[in-house]
Parts: structure tokens; C-alpha cells; sequence
């Protein structure tokens, strides 16, 4: 564990999207225009080093929307700095206009 | 799409398998909500193939960060191992009932004995500060070895009023100095007339002691008297009396209670916990549960005269105990220049002869609870050769050695866990039963199952889980894995067999142990109650009255009022004799008074206690005659003054000549003529030698405070309510105390010996059974891991019952080795319980016979059941499985 991540402009783009509220994996893609095989990966590092956690849609919502569930994504209480030192890196990041289409459920 | 899910699968593998499943099915999450897009957007199937081909470089990622599990926090996963743990033991409900009921027992008896233990010996003095406070005794080595009281009392003399105000006045070395005493008086003006235990403490007391009144006050210094008989006459409560005598009324205080005749103001209420023993030898015997109903202020004249202030003083934190001592010692020479004193820290003298029986039952709860681990032990390792497969298969899909342990030790914690639950359960039960048939040990009544008690019984329960259940089953799963991994199931079951053969013999060795204990002291209360009391008790009743001194004032109207009161009785149907005497054996400590012979002056005085008996006593009382006469009604208070001795006076003090007619100097009507000697008669202990007892005539000294005694033919139970009556109708102001027969009073005598009799054979009992249980467990095992042996021996031609014999032997060796090594044990211990057994040799081989006995027939019973499937293997079936 630990803080080793390494702040790209992909980690800075997928913490800014997490921090403006989309959720889950295509949301994020669609909300960063990165590709999924960076998204994910990245994600997963974010939560194993602590700054994001995961966590299961309920069965029952998943299956009256007819789809499979989501597993939701969220920046937990440590990611602040993070969050600051990505924009304080990327200062462009905040002129990026907001394409996603959060919380769709 | 089912195109598209396949290759998800495909790509899955790519994963580490801890985490497949989740990351399909997020992938195939995503790719739903793709599909959707590009179909929407009117894209072909190859763009949602391409948009979704970010899932390969995931898992390839994924796959070249290494097999590490993603790393949850450590309260995560202790969760998550607790819920395995849960659901496996749900899925073994045989095994996690016998192993939680065998660890509940366990604790439940060790822990409701800690109680007992932490209530009587730890918490000894409940006061602040407790080891500041010291017991300050005087000894007079002149009065060691002599009998009665004064003997028993010598290194424990209590102050007079004299010494203690000299004592107050000088004292620097501590920070207060008190004492205390008590009485017994007639409570009259609340209803019948009741006798009370009258408390008397300096004004001191409570300050020394750091305790306050809930209401009012304690005594003032102006309220203590300057000399006994000059008190006021102020009374504080006990919180019990202020609420069941006075209705707990607010405004008790300022009103009055009459006190043997004497109208008292009530100034105080004590709070309810207070207790305060007289650790001193008390003339009404042994002063266990320190309960007073009220308290009168020192130099109140019901406190008499003499030496019988006990003191307690609260040491400076600066001073030595040596200086202390030295101060002391010096303060009390100038009234008593024979004195020495001794400083003696209040708990040692609150727990003096308690902790030894007490630590002994808590010992034999110690050795239950070892058997119950012993069974947790071999239990646990048996379970786990079942879940051996498991264990390798978790172990082959990449689960590390640790990550298995911490599974394992998860498992044995909660049944630790669950253990201390039912521990703490029975324990909770057990404490109320165990305080119930106890003997009157200081502060029983307060003992109860707190906090402390149940984080008792958590620790028991977890340590007992972690060692005795996660030790073996590391052992074994080290040992085993390459056996398993070889594809046998059988090899390096010799070590664990071994393994769990020791831990049974031991189990059997310790339930030797307990059940010896047991029987010896179950042998030497039998022997102690088969005594001859020196007199016949069966059909006595007895009551003791006090006649109130303002009502019956002169000699002749106390007399008066023994021989009518005898007379009433003797006419009850089914009394055959009545009698009275200043005090009935059990208990029948007396004050103890030396003699000269007269005539013989230079020679050695004779000790005795000093009993007065109406005519008609030694009849009553089957106390036989052995020479000269009984009193009669003639032996009156003008007639010469006469006098029975005890046998054992008349052995050691007239060996060659005959005590009849001899005279008796130093009495206060001069000299008293024996004119008769009586059986010698156990009056306190069973155990203890015959008192020697000078009995002289109620009708010539007389006594208010009596016991009647009658003998019957019919139920002598029957007759006390009779008694009660005949004395109430007499005079409703004179208290009637405890009627109780002779017999049960006998019985109350030994009460502490029957409790840790019964105690340790109810130990004994379940060690027996848990270890039982242990050699069944073990059988069971061993037969159902041979099976394929049994079958294989069958179909060549061996014979059920050959092999029956083979299983039995097992258990048969297993008992003889654990007995041996018990009685080898208990031979070891026999020092120990020696000095609780009466009439018995602590190798008692009687005892030892039986308890061998007996447990080579459980064992052989425990091993017969399981050994009886031998006989359903069936060979076919074994065959066909190879």
C-alpha cells in the first residue's frame, strides 16, 4: 500500500471525473475520452493504494433495469490532496468541459 | 454478444482467480452498456469489440501485477474469516456443540469459582485503600495452650477501653486508630420482640475506615462516653434495619428505638454494602458475615467491661510498620506491662484459613477446564483430518500458509468465543448455586457475576480457543501436506494419533486426580459425621432466649421463669425431658476459667469452660452420669455450691484419686464442692478433642441469656414451631432465637467440610464425563480412519470380534496409562488435602481402588460403543472404494 501513484495526466483526468461525480467504468471513459484499457487499470490501482473505493450495485436495481450490475466507483475520504495536487499538476484540467452523462441509473 | 462474452471468459483466465468472477462480471457490465451505445449510434458489432478491447489490457495488467490479492484493510478480512469461520462451524453442528458445551463447562465451573474466590479472598476488605488498614492484636504468651476462648485468643487479644483511649490520645504513627465490637440485645417497641446484633465503634470508626453514612451522621467524639456506661444514647441503623424494620422512612432519623429497655435516638443510616467483621474469637462464635443491625457509640454500657475492643487503624504512608510497631507497643506496656502486640494487615486476618479451601476448589475447576481443553485439542485435530482436503485445495488455489493459519486461528477464536458465551452462562447460574449451599463465608452475600467475572470467562475462552484449538491443527496441517498431496490420507496419522493419545491419557490422569480428591473427602466426612458427639442428639430441639434484664431483675425471678418455662415444654405431647443451660454444644464456646484445687494451691490450675444447666440437663441430653450425682432441685441458691466436671478433668487433673468431694477455690461464693463427673462432649467441631467443661447450676448462678432444650419421641421438627409458641405465650417480650434441632445444628458444624465435598465430587463427576467423552472422540476417529484396514482384514478372513478386541484394547491402554500416571499424581497432591481430612489416610486405598475402577470401566464403555462399527464395515464396500 502506500501512496505510489504516479500522477499522469490519465490518473489527473480519471480523478477529476470521479470527483465530479461519474461512477462507474464507461461513465468514467466517456466522461475522460480515455480508453478503457487505461481506465480500468487505473482504477484499480487508485483503490488498491486506498484513494478509491468499489462497491457493488444491488442485484434487484441491476435486474429491474434489465442490465447487469454496475460496480460503482467513489474517491474516499484520503483522495483530497490527490484530488488538489491533479489540478495543481494539470491546471487545464478544469477548463475541460463535464461530457459525461453521471449517474444514469 | 454471446461472441463478445466469450472471448470475456477467454480473456478472463488472464486473471488471478481470487478475482475472476468480479472482474467478468464488471467487464460484462460495461460491455452491455457498450453495446448499447454503438447499436444506438448505429456503430458496427466490430467498434463495440473494439471499444471493449481495453478489457485484454486490463487483465493482462492485472496478470502482470502478480497474484497478490487486492489488500483489503485487517478488520476486513477478520470480518470476512469470521464469517467463513461462522458458516463452518454451522456446517459441523455436532462437532461445534460438544466442542462449545465441553469449553462452556470448563469455564462456566472455573469461572462462577473465581467469583467465589474473587469475592471472599480478593476483594477481602471493601474499604478505600484497604492496604493501609491494620488489625492491631495484643498476645499474651501466657495464655497459649490453654483452653477455651483464652487459649484460642492468645496471640489475638483484643483493648480494652483503658488502652484504646491511651492509645487515641498518644497515637502518631497512624492516621486514624478505631474500634469496634459487638453485641447481641433485645429489640423491643417494633412489633415481637427480636434480637439484634448490636455493633459498638468509636467515633473514629467510619473515618478510618473511609465510609459515610446515606443519612444523618456517625457518632460525634461528644457522643463516646469516658468510661463505659457514660454514652449517650444515640444509635445509627443499618440500611437492612432502616428498610425492613422501619420502612426505609426518610424521617427516621430524630426518632427513637428501645434497645434492651433503653430508648434510643436515631441519628444515622449506613449504607447498604457496609459490612465489618470482629475477626477476633468472638464468644458467640465466629463472626462470618460482619452484618450489624444497629450501631451504639464506645463506652455505651452494653458493651461491658474487659478486653474486647478490636482495633483497626490506617497506617501513615510515611511510617514504617516497624515504628509503627514499636509505638504501639510502647502505649499499650503502661496499662498492660505483659503485652506484645502484632500488626497484622487487614486482609491477611479477613482470609486467615479461608484461602486454602477456597484455592483448592478453584485448583480442581482449573484441572476441569484443562481436561475440557485436552478434549478441544483432540476434537479440533480430529476435524481437521476431515478438512485436510480443503486445506490443500485453498492451499493449491494460492492461499498462502499464513492466510490458512489465520483462517484456522479465526475458527478457534470463536469458539473460544462461543465457549465463554455458555461459560459465562453457566457461570452466571452456577455462582447463584454455588453462594446458595455455601457455608457462612464472609461476604457471600455480595459475591455475584460482575464485569470482571464475565472478562474472566472471555479470556479463559479465547486463550483456551488459540491454544488448545489452533496448536494442533498447525501441527497437523504441517505435517500432513505432503501426505495429501501424495494422494494418501493415511500416512503421518501415527503422529497425530500419538499426539492425541497423550492428551487423553493426561485427561484421564487429571479426572484421577479430581475424583480422588473427591472421594477422600466425601470418606473423611463421613467419618467426622459418624462421630460420637459424646451425647445423643437425635430428637433434641432446641431454642435460645435472652429474658429481658429490665423485666427479670433479681435471681429469683430468672430462675423462676427457667423452671416454668421447662415445666411448659415438659407438657408439649411427645417431649419426654426439657431442660435449659447457658449454652448448648454446636457451637458451645464458652469463657474459660481457671481453678485451684483447694488444698492443692501450689499446684497448676485447672481450665474449663464454664456451663450452667438446670436439673435434669445430663438426662436430657444423654450426657451419661460416670460417677457421684447430678443436680437436683434441691442444689438451690441457699444450699451448699456444687459442681459436675468432664471425664477428661478428672483423668488429668485427679489421675489417682477420686474428684468427688474435692473443692474448687477462687469462686465468688468461695469454694464449690464436685459432686459428680459427666461423659466428656464434643462441643464445636466434631474433629476436635472434648472440651473440658465445669457445669454448675442455673438454679445457683444464674443467666438470662439461655437455651432451652426439650427431646421427643415423634419429628423433632415438628416440635419447634411448639416451642416458639410455649415461649411467646410465656412473654411476648423475650426474643426467640433460631430454633433449630440438635441434629441440624451438628450438621452446620461440618457445613464447610460437606461444601467442599460436594464441590470437588461434582468436579470430579464432570471430568469423568468430559473424559469420557475424550476417549470416545478418539475411538470413534481411530475406527472410522481404519475402515479400509478393517475391511481389507475382514475379507481376509480376520473376525469382527478379533478386531473389536483390537479397538478395545486401544481404550483399555489408554485408561490403565492415564490411571497410573492419575494415581501417581494424586499421591503427589495427597499433601496438599491432607490437612482437610479427618479419620482418613490421605492414600486412602480404598478410595484409590474405586476411582481406578471406575474409570477403567468408563473407558472401556467410551470404547465400545465406537468399536462396535467394526462390525458394520463392510468389506465389499471398502473393496469396490479402493
Amino acid at each position: 500500500m502506500g501512496n505510489t501513484i504516479r500522477m499522469t495526466y490519465a490518473t489527473a483526468l480519471v480523478l477529476q471525473a470521479l470527483d465530479g461525480g461519474h461512477k462507474y467504468g464507461f461513465d468514467i471513459i466517456d466522461a475522460t475520452r480515455l480508453r478503457s484499457g487505461t481506465v480500468y487499470p487505473l482504477l484499480r490501482r487508485l483503490e488498491e493504494a486506498g484513494f478509491v473505493r468499489s462497491k457493488w450495485e444491488n442485484v434487484s436495481i441491476a435486474r429491474s433495469s434489465n442490465r447487469p450490475p454496475r460496480k460503482y466507483y467513489e474517491l474516499a475520504k484520503t483522495a483530497g490532496d490527490l484530488v488538489a495536487s491533479a489540478k495543481a499538476r494539470f491546471p487545464s484540467l478544469s477548463a475541460l468541459p463535464d461530457t459525461g452523462r453521471a449517474s444514469t441509473i | 454478444m454471446r461472441f463478445i462474452y466469450r472471448v470475456l471468459r477467454v480473456l478472463s483466465l488472464l486473471v488471478p482467480p481470487h478475482g475472476r468472477d468480479e472482474w467478468l462480471q464488471e467487464w460484462r457490465s460495461e460491455f452491455h452498456y457498450a453495446w448499447g451505445q454503438t447499436e444506438d449510434e448505429n456503430h458496427s458489432a466490430l467498434s463495440g469489440l473494439l471499444r471493449c478491447s481495453g478489457a485484454a489490457m486490463d487483465a493482462l495488467k492485472l496478470r502482470l501485477r502478480g497474484n497478490h490479492a487486492p489488500r483489503s484493510s485487517v478488520l476486513e478480512t477478520a470480518f470476512a474469516d469470521m464469517r467463513f469461520g461462522l458458516r463452518t462451524l454451522c456446517k459441523r453442528p455436532l462437532f461445534t456443540a460438544v466442542a462449545v458445551t465441553t469449553l462452556g463447562l470448563g469455564i462456566g465451573a472455573a469461572t462462577a469459582m473465581f467469583s467465589v474466590v474473587a469475592g471472599v479472598l480478593i476483594e477481602s476488605v471493601p474499604f478505600k485503600k484497604s492496604g493501609q488498614l491494620y488489625n492491631v492484636w495484643q498476645t499474651v504468651e501466657g495464655a497459649r495452650g490453654a483452653p477455651g476462648l483464652v487459649g484460642r485468643t492468645w496471640d489475638k487479644l483484643p483493648m480494652s477501653f483503658e488502652q484504646y483511649r491511651n492509645w487515641q490520645a498518644e497515637n502518631t504513627a497512624f492516621d486514624g486508630v478505631a474500634v469496634h465490637n459487638a453485641v447481641q440485645t433485645t429489640l423491643t417497641g417494633t412489633g415481637e420482640a427480636d434480637r439484634l446484633w448490636v455493633g459498638y465503634g468509636s467515633a473514629s470508626l467510619l473515618d478510618v475506615l473511609g465510609v459515610y453514612p446515606i443519612l444523618g451522621r456517625w457518632f460525634i467524639p461528644g457522643e463516646e462516653g469516658p468510661s463505659v456506661g457514660s454514652a449517650s444514647p444515640v444509635v445509627v441503623i443499618s440500611h437492612d434495619t432502616w428498610q425492613n424494620r422501619l420502612g426505609g422512612n426518610a424521617e427516621v432519623l430524630g426518632t427513637t428505638l428501645t434497645l434492651n429497655g433503653t430508648d434510643r435516638e436515631i441519628v444515622g443510616v449506613l449504607p447498604p454494602s457496609f459490612r465489618l467483621r470482629y475477626l477476633g474469637m468472638h464468644w458467640l462464635g465466629e463472626d462470618r458475615s460482619g452484618k450489624r443491625d444497629v450501631w451504639i457509640p464506645l463506652g455505651d454500657r452494653a458493651m461491658g467491661n474487659g478486653n474486647n475492643l478490636e482495633a483497626i487503624a490506617r497506617l501513615r504512608p510515611d511510617i514504617s510498620i516497624e515504628k509503627a510497631h514499636a509505638e504501639v507497643t510502647r502505649i499499650l506496656r503502661t496499662t498492660r506491662a505483659d503485652t506484645d502486640v502484632r500488626l497484622v494487615p487487614r486482609s491477611d486476618d479477613e482470609t486467615h484459613g479461608l484461602d486454602s479451601p477456597l484455592l483448592l476448589l478453584f485448583g480442581a475447576t482449573g484441572l476441569l477446564l484443562l481436561i475440557a481443553c485436552g478434549n478441544i485439542a483432540t476434537l479440533s485435530l480430529g476435524e481437521l483430518q476431515g478438512r485436510r482436503f480443503e486445506i490443500l485445495t485453498r492451499s493449491a488455489l494460492g492461499a498462502g500458509r499464513s492466510r490458512i493459519a489465520r483462517q484456522l486461528i479465526t475458527e478457534s477464536l470463536l469458539l473460544g468465543i462461543l465457549g465463554s458465551i455458555v461459560g459465562a452462562l453457566l457461570a452466571y447460574g452456577g455462582t447463584k448455586v454455588l453462594v446458595a449451599m455455601a457455608p457462612p463465608l464472609p461476604r457471600v452475600s455480595t459475591i455475584g457475576v460482575d464485569l470482571t467475572v464475565f472478562g474472566f470467562a472471555a479470556l479463559l475462552g479465547i486463550a483456551a480457543g488459540l491454544i488448545f484449538g489452533t496448536a494442533p491443527a498447525l501441527v497437523s496441517v504441517s505435517n500432513s501436506a505432503t501426505a495429501t498431496m501424495s494422494g494418501s490420507t493415511r500416512t503421518g496419522s501415527a503422529r497425530r494419533g500419538l499426539f492425541e493419545q497423550i492428551v487423553i491419557v493426561t485427561e484421564i490422569a487429571l479426572t484421577v486426580v479430581l475424583l480422588v480428591g473427591g472421594g477422600l473427602l466425601a470418606r473423611s466426612l463421613s467419618e467426622l459425621l459418624s462421630v460420637d458427639p459424646g451425647f445423643s442428639s437425635d430428637g433434641l430441639a432446641t431454642v435460645h432466649i435472652a429474658l429481658p434484664s429490665t423485666k427479670y431483675e433479681t435471681r429469683q425471678a430468672t430462675s423462676n421463669a427457667h423452671i416454668r418455662l421447662t415445666e411448659r415444654l415438659r407438657a408439649l405431647p411427645g417431649v419426654s425431658a426439657a431442660t435449659a443451660a447457658s449454652r448448648l454444644p454446636f457451637p458451645g464456646l464458652t469463657n474459660t476459667t481457671s481453678r485451684k484445687i483447694v488444698g492443692k494451691e501450689d499446684e497448676e490450675a485447672i481450665s474449663a469452660q464454664q456451663v450452667r444447666v438446670l436439673p435434669g440437663y445430663f438426662e436430657t441430653m444423654g450426657i451419661p452420669l460416670v460417677a457421684g450425682r447430678a443436680f437436683t432441685m434441691a442444689d438451690g441458691e441457699d444450699a451448699a455450691p456444687v459442681m459436675l466436671i468432664s471425664e477428661n478433668i478428672a483423668r488429668r487433673y485427679f489421675p489417682s484419686e477420686s474428684p468427688i468431694g474435692a473443692q474448687l477455690g477462687g469462686w465468688s461464693v468461695g469454694g464449690i464442692t464436685i459432686v459428680g463427673i459427666v461423659g466428656d462432649v464434643k462441643r464445636n467441631k466434631l474433629g476436635s478433642e472434648a472440651d473440658r467443661v465445669f457445669y454448675t447450676s442455673l438454679l445457683q448462678q444464674t443467666a438470662r441469656d439461655i437455651r432451652l432444650v426439650a427431646r421427643t419421641d415423634g419429628a423433632t421438627e415438628e416440635l419447634l414451631p411448639h416451642m416458639r409458641e410455649v415461649v411467646r405465650s410465656f412473654d411476648e417480650d423475650v426474643p426467640v432465637i433460631e430454633p433449630r434441632t440438635m441434629a441440624s445444628l451438628i450438621q452446620s458444624s461440618a457445613s464447610e467440610e460437606r461444601y467442599r465435598t460436594l464441590l470437588l465430587s461434582v468436579f470430579g463427576g464432570l471430568a469423568c464425563a468430559l473424559a469420557a467423552v475424550g476417549v470416545f472422540g478418539v475411538a470413534a476417529r481411530a475406527v472410522a480412519l481404519r475402515t479400509r484396514e478393517y475391511g481389507i482384514r475382514i475379507a481376509l478372513g480376520a473376525e469382527n470380534r478379533g478386531l473389536m478386541r483390537t479397538v478395545l484394547r486401544r481404550s483399555l491402554l489408554m485408561g490403565i496409562a492415564g490411571t497410573v500416571a492419575g494415581v501417581a499424581a494424586a499421591l503427589c497432591a495427597s499433601r496438599l488435602i491432607s490437612q482437610f481430612l479427618f479419620g482418613v489416610m490421605a492414600w486412602d486405598p480404598s478410595v484409590y481402588g474405586a476411582v481406578v475402577s471406575l474409570l477403567i470401566v468408563v473407558c472401556l464403555l467410551a470404547g465400545y460403543v465406537p468399536a462396535r462399527r467394526v462390525f458394520r464395515v463392510d468389506p465389499v464396500e471398502v473393496l469396490r472404494g479402493d
